[in-house]
């Protein structure tokens, strides 16, 4: 199909062909030569700058997880007052079970042990009950005789 | 040539050799870049910041680069979008600039050559006082000299309207130059 603009174009482009085409904008000495490792530096400058920002990321966050992590643990420790009995109680708990746990016996050791246990209770309440009753007994009647002696000579 | 060239900067990148690669691309198209994008922005100093961030752009898309389109093609589109971005960030620089005081015109030249480059001045001028897309399809077609199909990759516009641009960009330039 042939272009409906050529013999426009023709007509133009002789027009224009009669001015020779130059560049005479004034453009800076060696401005080509040193373009190239403009651009170089540019780029290894860039790529520079670029891990520069990521190190500086890296740093930020880890930074922002130390800080969040601080204030969680001033705030278990500003905070801890209502929270912090219940969490003895527990921790408590969980000890005691732990210890229960730990010193459990089984029924034939403590058959032993409560025998043992009676045997020696057995002898020591004897003995004392024994004192007791003498001395009660004893400063009883001594009471009641310095009493007596008073009011009526026996 | 080119092409030959585009598969050798794309091949070098993907085996590493960067630096080998980088310095094909340079020598490649930083001339026909900065051309490019100092024929819309004007100032050498928005050029290079320009140039510096189209070939960085480059550079970290090249990985991702699919090869649909030439090098060539993609290398000039990142550089209009970089160009139309900076218009857009910069609204006013168009009145700043003065094409008088960037174009130079040595009076050590021949009475020929001042008169050549009292021509191209007024050409320059001309084209200065094009809206910004239309300068660069002038620019594309007629300095860069690509094909309109190169010229909708790079730009995204259709053929037919890219002709009708080209052809009102002349037009405009005619008229500047017969009344100059």
């Amino acid at each position: 199909m042939p272009n409906n603009n050529e013999h426009i174009e023709q007509e133009e482009k002789g027009m224009l062909n009669k001015i020779p085409k130059q560049n005479n904008f004034k453009i800076p000495s060696n401005y080509f030569e040193n373009l190239s490792e403009k651009i170089e530096y540019e780029l290894h400058l860039n790529q520079n700058t670029k891990t520069n920002k990521t190190k500086k990321k890296a740093i930020f966050t880890m930074v922002v997880n130390l800080s969040i992590a601080a204030a969680v643990v001033l705030g278990v420790f500003i905070f801890k007052p209502s929270a912090s009995k219940n969490d003895d109680v527990k921790t408590s708990v969980i000890v005691n079970v732990s210890e229960f746990q730990d010193s459990f016996i089984s029924m034939d050791d403590l058959d032993i042990a409560l025998f043992e246990f009676d045997e020696n209770l057995e002898a020591e309440v004897a003995t004392l009950l024994y004192e007791y009753e003498f001395e009660e007994i004893d400063t009883y009647s001594d009471d009641i005789c310095i009493e007596f002696d008073d009011d009526f000579e026996l | 040539m080119q092409i030959n060239n585009d598969l050798k900067i794309i091949s070098l990148y993907k085996v590493g050799k960067h630096q080998e690669a980088l310095k094909l691309l340079m020598s490649s198209y930083q001339n026909r870049l900065y051309w490019h994008i100092r024929r819309i922005v004007l100032s050498h100093n928005d050029t290079d910041d320009i140039l510096q961030n189209t070939i960085i752009k480059v550079w970290k898309g090249l990985e991702n680069f699919k090869g649909d389109s030439q090098l060539y093609t993609w290398l000039f589109r990142i550089a209009s979008n970089e160009v139309f971005t900076f218009i857009e960030k910069n609204k006013k620089f168009k009145n700043n600039i003065d094409v008088d005081q960037i174009y130079d015109i040595s009076s050590d030249s021949s009475s020929e050559d001042m008169d050549g480059k009292t021509i191209q001045l007024k050409l320059e001028q001309a084209i200065a006082t094009l809206p910004e897309k239309q300068r660069m399809v002038f620019h594309l077609k007629y300095y860069d000299e690509m094909k309109y199909s190169e010229i909708s990759e790079v730009l995204g516009t259709s053929e037919g309207a890219l002709k009708a641009n080209y052809h009102l960009a002349v037009k405009k330039i005619e008229d500047f130059l017969k009344s100059n």
